[in-house]
């Protein structure tokens, strides 16, 4: 019997053991239970003991990586650790507290940034957006737009991330009053006394100076990246002329330096040398790769950048609906789009190469954060732009001045919201409308419960169907085989 | 018959609903699958990412949720693989590799192409407590310290995978497969609100509530949940997996439990207007 056939044949027999347990308690039971408990603890122990002291304790401190030193940094944790530890001896087992005290510090500090933001800050967001998107006019969004814009406009000449972020946001801001302007306006010709053409007019002018701001941001960007391609020469020299050096050193130990060393002490020698090669090697194989399609790839740009100069937002003509606008835009937001998507692959490539320059050198990785941060805003960008685009091509199909169902759905959850909070709020007496409001607030947990209920049912069906599945499939099916049945 | 049934031995009810899910398994009765729209927005962004793009999967389950959410794991790669992604498997529960390797055993044969440590690796289980918070912090910052070597005890750096893959901030999407904590609060916190990154996941059925308020909130851009939403991830993809066989058991399960319901709730109006009654 294999050991796999052995594995099912016992996995079978225990979750038969467990389920016994619906018909009364029992020695199997008590069996598969204590089993499963012990198999979890011990299970746990040796990964814990396999991820931890293995691979970042042992391996890094006593056997670390070809190429790499000692991390004499670990020694902190390993400390702190031993601490914990010392939990076990009465009279040291204050110094635990150390040690813990650094877990618990660690843990509540990012808790308090990233938890807050998004269990407390976004849910609230959440719960208002949609008397936000009532409330804000487009007047109140072309007034954000506009300091969107002048922020944009203040951050010209500095460095290069802060002028994408404001880029952002502007992009952001810029969409939203449109969105919301467009649908107020759908169906109004653009010549009509209604038509907000003033506002409109105002807000594409200041896209086409965005755009300029675009212009001249991916503009040192390239500057930024033809000067890492000019100096790529220098590296692959470099690293050519690195391998030249391994490959001596290693011909001058054959030679004369291996005499007097032990076998041991030869065989660690040739494995470093080895492993710098390789290394090195690849990181040549890795440049080759990277500096050909850098090359195609500045090269796809400079002509999209070409051509985008003859695209430029246009405002909408007396004789234009703002549909047959709305689309002949569209192939703007597309080309846009392409070139953020060359953009960011070309940055992600720079920041490769970037990466192989030696530490401390004046392109190394210090540098990288600039490519990396502006690759993950074109990414940004680009997303926010493709919404907007389909937003806008569904959103003009009619004019829906208010979001009804939205408005209602907010409503909705504002009020369940305020009367679960007033329910738990028991510094005043619940009587008259608290009263009511916490009767209310009971009745909309007990429908929270009730589809947790739901959900927690279809939860544990599952697994019955996970293991009925096992049962009448592996399990059967090897019963069979294994004693000629069926 | 209302004593009878009111003193019913709850085994027959065990035995009910062992059939109910029993039977629907042996017979494979399969039902359609209506769209869901949590799961049809994650199925898009994977579909319209272009091919190359970094997936990055946690497997933060043990066995005692494979039912629910291996399913989940094995469509996504179907998925990942058939569009050409890089995935990258992390673990937030230490049985979490064990669980990322057997998907991959199940899925590699189908997706011949695919090559360990070219489109695919498993970076292993991370220890921490268990907020989670802080072993996504470091996943966020730097991979490579997270994960010095592979399952496989191989210096993770060596692998082409890694070229372009140095924290989760240059994956373009990261996915939860999460059987609680640690799992989906820590990345939807460390991730998605410090870091901006896309934020998907795949949660049992108890846990699933839950997490409706994050994809409502627009901090997770796709949420399967439970066996249903391994069932449509894998309608989509069209996978004829574990998840959607299960389907018809649980749709029949359900009617049993919800017939039971409305028998007990009717015997006890019944009994409330006839007698005293006998739960009071």
């Amino acid at each position: 019997m294999s050991l796999e056939v052995f594995g099912i044949l016992f996995a079978g027999f225990l979750t038969l053991c467990i389920y016994s347990f619906l018909y009364k308690d029992n020695a199997f039971y008590r069996f598969a239970e204590y089993l499963f408990v012990g198999v979890s603890a011990g299970y746990t122990l040796a990964r814990a003991f396999n991820d931890v002291f293995d691979k970042k304790i042992w391996g890094p401190m006593v056997d670390p990586a070809p190429g790499t030193s000692v991390e004499w940094t670990l020694l902190i944790p390993i400390i702190l650790g031993i601490f914990l530890i010392l939990k076990l001896v009465p009279q040291v087992s204050w110094l635990s507290r150390w040690a813990l005290a650094f877990v618990v510090g660690g843990t509540i500090g990012l808790s308090m940034t990233s938890r807050f933001k998004s269990d407390v800050i976004n849910q609230i967001k959440a719960t208002i957006s949609p008397f936000q998107a009532v409330e804000l006019s487009s007047y109140e969004l072309y007034g954000k737009m506009s300091s969107n814009f002048q922020a944009l406009a203040s951050k010209q000449g500095g460095n290069v991330e802060d002028e994408f972020l404001a880029l952002n946001s502007f992009y952001t801001s810029y969409h939203h009053y449109l969105r919301v302007e467009l649908k107020a306006a759908a169906g109004l010709d653009s010549n009509s006394a209604d038509f907000p053409r003033t506002r409109l007019y105002s807000a594409i002018e200041n896209e086409m100076e965005a755009r300029k701001r675009q212009h001249s941001a991916t503009a040192k960007l390239m500057a930024q990246m033809q000067r890492l391609s000019g100096h790529t020469p220098v590296l692959a020299d470099q690293l050519r002329s690195d391998l030249q050096k391994i490959e001596r050193e290693t011909a001058q130990f054959v030679n004369d330096s291996a005499d007097g060393l032990s076998e041991k002490e030869i065989v660690d020698e040739m494995f470093g040398l080895e492993s710098r090669y390789k290394s090195k090697l690849k990181d040549l194989s890795t440049f080759e790769k990277l500096q050909a399609s850098l090359k195609d790839s500045v090269e796809s740009l400079r002509i999209k950048l070409a051509d985008q100069g003859a695209l430029s937002p246009r405002a909408p003509d007396g004789s234009q609906n703002l549909r047959a606008w709305v689309e002949s835009e569209k192939s703007n937001w597309s080309f846009y789009q392409e070139i953020l998507g060359t953009l960011k692959s070309l940055s992600s490539n720079c920041s490769a190469i970037a990466g192989l320059f030696p530490d401390g050198s004046e392109l190394s990785t210090t540098k990288l954060e600039s490519f990396k941060a502006i690759g993950g805003l074109h990414t940004a960008i680009g997303y926010r732009i493709k919404t907007t685009g389909t937003l806008l091509e569904a959103d003009l199909n009619t004019a829906y001045p208010l979001d009804w169902k939205g408005l209602l759905y907010g409503f909705i959850i504002a009020v369940m919201v305020l009367a679960i909070l007033i329910y738990f709020f028991f510094s005043t007496e619940h009587t008259g409308v608290v009263g009511v409001s916490a009767t209310l607030g009971i009745y909309f947990l007990m429908i929270c419960f009730g589809s947790s209920f739901g959900f927690t049912i279809m939860a544990r069906i599952s697994l019955l169907i996970g293991r009925i599945s096992f049962l009448i499939g592996d399990f059967w099916n090897t019963l069979t085989a294994l004693f000629g049945g069926g | 018959m209302l004593d009878f049934i009111e003193n019913l031995d709850r085994r027959y009810v065990f035995v009910l609903i062992a059939l109910a899910v029993a039977l629907p398994l042996i017979f494979k009765v399969t039902l359609p699958m209506p769209d869901d729209p949590q799961v049809k927005n994650l199925y898009d962004f994977v579909e319209n990412l272009k091919p190359g793009s970094k997936i990055a999967i946690s497997f933060d389950y043990d066995p005692s949720s494979e039912p629910e959410l291996h399913p989940m794991a094995l469509a996504i790669f179907h998925h990942a693989f058939r569009k050409k992604h890089k995935v990258y498997a992390m673990a937030l529960y230490p049985a979490g590799p064990s669980m990322a390797n057997d998907a991959f055993a199940q899925v590699s044969p189908h997706h011949p192409e695919i090559k360990y440590g070219r489109d695919y690796i498993n970076l292993g289980f991370y220890y921490g407590p268990n907020t989670g918070l802080n072993q996504v912090a470091v996943f966020c910052s730097d991979i490579l310290r997270a994960f010095p070597r592979d399952e496989k005890k191989e210096v993770t750096a060596t692998y082409p995978i890694m070229e372009g893959f140095r924290n989760l901030k240059d994956a373009d999407v990261v996915i939860s497969l999460s059987a609680g904590d640690p799992g989906v609060p820590a990345y939807v916190s460390e991730a998605n609100a410090k870091h901006g990154i896309n934020v998907a996941a795949g949660v049992t059925a108890v846990s699933a509530p839950r997490f409706y308020a994050y994809y409502n909130s627009g901090q997770l851009m796709g949420l399967l949940g439970g066996l249903g939403g391994a069932a449509s991830y894998e309608s989509f993809v069209n996978v004829k997996g574990k998840a959607l066989q299960g389907m018809g058991a649980q749709s029949f399960a359900h009617l049993v439990i919800i017939l039971l319901i409305i028998i007990s709730n009717g015997l006890y109006l019944i009994r409330k207007r006839s007698e005293e009654p006998r739960w009071s």
